[in-house]
């Protein structure tokens, strides 16, 4: 039961955070709205994870009667969120290298300041 | 455009969350994996015993971000010779929370085959601490430590030695099957080699994360 | 098996930690490529398949079969092209680590039958193609990589939330469990790995990021990065719960190859013109998902990386991209190079982009889509007219020894593979290239570049989600 709610919310984070990437002006914002959809899937695996029992899988002497939770969703999203911090550093290198020459961080005035110079 | 992008993914959303039914089989692979790896915890005998080419790509990521933030941020001027502003009590607090993330590091990533933890979480604990002693009491003193104590060094070392001691791992199977079952269940020294892997993928960790974390701060200055 | 992974990410390591001298690391870097070639012919020539450690259901799986191979192929020679250019640029030690590691990444991802797996080295691939991208820090190229960023995360996020329906059904992850799953798990992780294909309306970050890029990455992305989704888009569908995809992907398949096509045509700037060429052949590709497309990928990963060699360092000795600049100021030696390229992608005769595209060709399924392909390769002859009749110049210089070797080992893969593959149907190809040559000819006055709008974040993003709202309609209906 707790793991079926934890998926239906992480879905509707999801929904939220791309619906702020597509509306955000302003470049961090973007960013941070990506963090946001990462960071549901990872509650949406961890939901996964308790469906089979909400005890941490750390077993100690008899273990067939007690209903512990999935260990392999749970391994398999520490590689996701230590790929999705990296992604965040490096957006954010990025963005510092455009402000630096720029001094704006709206997404439009960039836009056409580029369209501009090419031709 | 914007809008039908909006209702677009509004009409996904809700038929992903109608289509699919969570209720299934459920399956429980937890007794085949610790009768095997005869290791208490669970999810550190999975991604270092049987997702273990996962892991190494993971650490792969880890040092190819840390070095390309720092080959990318290196033309841009430093500035941290400005004052830095600090109140007397978050000094004190925060020199006694850098020492204690030390010995929490030193804890966790050292049992982490028996008890919640592993590698990955003792060096996030640790860079957590020395970066607030940083952003708080004193930054020169902080990224000092780093040429002292010579981390550059022990990064790449261990970076060799993860790679290498997974390529054995994964290219002979049986001798680590053996040494995994020849020790006691729940003892510090079982579990062959990972104990080994947690401490330099913690030694790992924690260096890329202070690189990273240095690079930005130093650009842009403290208070 | 192993080795051809492991060994290219030794020599990337070796690289890194003598990062300081800068002349150990191109020695290293060809080594190291040698060596992975040579391996090839055992792992090609002995069918295997095996899990990592015995673990049967939990662990991982890699198998080499008759789809990998001429992806394999492409990335050895490729790689080693690239590689031979750069030499005397001055790259540092960083550089060649990079590139190293990213080929044995992209053999993994070949290799590989676990669908957790191909997420972690795809998501590698794509870090490591964004810090080339950027590797010369200009602001023009970190925005264009920045927009790479966003999109293919959010695509990738949506793999995952496919990947996980799949384990909440099955309970592995291994790729054989694809069998048993329903339609909204299928769509979910065609819809995740169609932003990284090159086809029109789902990545429209691509000809910023192609055209922006240092010389030497330009071709490793056109050539390797974008095929990736065209690979798994074949192994996928010989499942029976992706069967509608055959379906939609002849729909968007056709319709990327001739808008590709328009926008090329009319565009002023080089590399832009190589840019959305690549959308239009991946279009090309995935019109019927089969061997066939697996040798087309071959095929234009080869020419494709000698046009963007030519084409790069015409531009970096000249200091312009706009080719109407160049008449009168190119060697005739580059131009012989230039002129085999371009021959090679339009179709003609010889050639081995003539041999792949006509199998395609004639393996379609309708006469209607015949026609259409047909009209696409006539376009693409049209707009390569632009490069073929540019007057060369007087001299006739030798570029430096190393360019020389890159471009010979590329064009000497084009004619034998032209000549072993060639079959007497194939001279109707030599109608499609007079007819593009003649269409050029009469239409030069009339071309100019067309709007960029839909090359804006807002515009890229939402246009990606509303083909991927038709795509699942589209799928809804065709498995029910």
């Amino acid at each position: 039961m707790t793991g079926t709610i934890v998926i239906y919310f992480s879905i509707l984070g999801m929904l939220v955070g791309t619906i702020g990437m597509i509306l955000s002006k302003d470049l961090i914002k973007k960013i941070l709205s990506l963090g946001i959809v990462e960071t549901s899937i990872n509650l949406m695996y961890t939901g996964i994870s308790a469906r089979s029992g909400i005890i941490p899988p750390i077993v100690s002497g008899d273990f067939s009667s007690a209903f512990y939770a999935d260990p392999i969703p749970q391994a398999v999203i520490i590689t996701g969120i230590v790929i999705s911090f990296a992604l965040l550093c490096l957006s954010l290198v990025f963005a510092i290298i455009i402000y630096n020459r720029y001094h704006t961080m709206n997404v439009e005035t960039i836009e056409m300041i580029f369209e501009r110079e090419k031709q | 455009m914007k809008i039908a992008g909006i209702i677009a993914v509004t009409i996904i959303f809700v038929i992903v969350m109608l289509s699919f039914d969570p209720s299934g089989s459920i399956p429980r692979p937890i007794e085949q994996i610790v009768e095997r790896v005869n290791v208490p915890n669970a999810v550190t005998s999975v991604y270092l015993e049987a997702r273990l080419y996962d892991t190494i790509f993971e650490i792969i990521v880890f040092t190819v971000t840390a070095l390309g933030v720092a080959a990318l941020l290196a033309s841009l001027p430093v500035n941290i010779d400005e004052g830095q502003q600090v109140f007397g009590t978050v000094t004190v607090y925060s020199g006694g929370l850098a020492a204690l993330s030390i010995t929490l590091f030193l804890y966790v990533v050292i049992n982490g085959h028996i008890t919640p933890g592993g590698g990955f979480v003792g060096g996030v604990v640790l860079a957590t601490g020395v970066i607030t002693y940083g952003l708080t009491s004193s930054f020169k003193k902080a990224s000092l430590h780093y040429d002292m104590l010579k981390i550059g060094v022990f990064e790449k070392i261990s970076f060799v030695l993860i790679f290498a001691l997974s390529t054995l791992i994964i290219l002979l199977p049986e001798t680590h099957s053996q040494l995994l079952s020849e020790a006691g269940f729940g003892s510090t020294f079982s579990g062959g080699f990972i104990p080994i892997l947690n401490i330099l993928i913690g030694i790992k960790v924690y260096a890329g994360a202070w690189k990273m974390s240095s690079e930005f701060i130093s650009r842009r200055g403290t208070l | 098996m192993i080795a051809l992974v492991f060994l290219p990410v030794l020599g990337g390591i070796v690289c890194l930690v003598l990062k300081d001298r800068k002349s150990v690391s191109p020695i290293v870097a060809i080594v190291t490529t040698f060596a992975s070639g040579s391996v090839l012919p055992f792992v090609i020539f002995e069918d295997a398949s095996i899990i990592l450690g015995k673990w049967g259901s939990l662990g991982i799986g890699m198998a080499v079969d008759e789809f990998a191979i001429p992806f394999l192929l492409s990335t050895f020679i490729v790689m080693l092209a690239v590689i031979l250019n750069s030499i005397k640029r001055g790259y540092d030690g960083f550089f060649y680590a990079l590139i190293l590691i990213l080929y044995g990444t992209l053999n993994s991802i070949f290799l590989s039958r676990d669908l957790f797996s191909i997420f972690v080295t795809i998501e590698l691939a794509s870090i490591i193609s964004f810090i080339l991208i950027s590797y010369e820090k200009k602001p023009r190229q970190a925005w264009a990589s920045l927009k790479y960023l966003l999109l293919s995360s959010l695509g990738l996020n949506f793999y995952l939330l496919g990947i996980g329906i799949v384990y909440m059904e099955t309970g592995s992850f291994a790729m054989d469990s694809l069998e048993q799953v329903s339609t909204i798990a299928t769509v979910l992780i065609f819809g995740g790995l169609a932003v990284k294909s090159g086809l029109f309306f789902f990545s429209m970050w691509l000809p910023d990021a192609h055209s922006n890029a240092p010389i030497e990455v330009s071709p490793i992305l056109s050539g390797l990065i974008v095929k990736l989704d065209v690979y798994l888009s074949i192994r996928f569908i010989t499942y029976s719960s992706f069967g509608w995809m055959r379906d939609t992907y002849m729909i968007i398949g056709i319709v990327s190859a001739i808008v590709g096509v328009i926008f090329a045509v009319n565009s002023k700037n080089a590399k832009r013109v190589l840019a959305y060429h690549t959308i239009s052949q991946v279009g090309f590709m995935l019109v019927n998902c089969d061997k066939s497309s697996a040798w087309h990928g071959f095929s234009h990963a080869i020419f494709k990386t000698l046009l963007f060699l030519v084409v790069g360092n015409i531009s970096a000795r000249l200091g312009t991209k706009e080719y109407s600049k160049w008449s009168g100021k190119i060697t005739k030696v580059e131009y012989a190079f230039l002129l085999i390229g371009s021959l090679a992608i339009a179709g003609f005769p010889m050639t081995s982009g003539c041999v792949t595209k006509e199998i395609i060709i004639h393996g379609a399924c309708c006469p209607s889509l015949k026609i259409l392909l047909l009209i696409a390769s006539a376009g693409t002859a049209m707009s390569f007219s632009k490069f073929i009749f540019l007057k060369p110049g007087k001299s006739s210089s030798w570029p430096a020894a190393n360019t020389v070797a890159a471009y010979s080992i590329l064009s000497g893969v084009i004619i034998i593979h032209g000549i072993i593959g060639f079959e007497i149907y194939m001279f109707e190809s030599l109608l499609t290239v007079i007819a593009g040559m003649a269409g050029y000819l009469l239409l030069r006055k009339f071309l100019r570049p067309l709007p960029v709008y839909f090359e804006r974040i807002d515009s890229a993003l939402s246009s990606y989600l509303i083909l991927f709202l038709i795509s699942i309609v589209l799928a809804i209906i065709l498995s029910s």
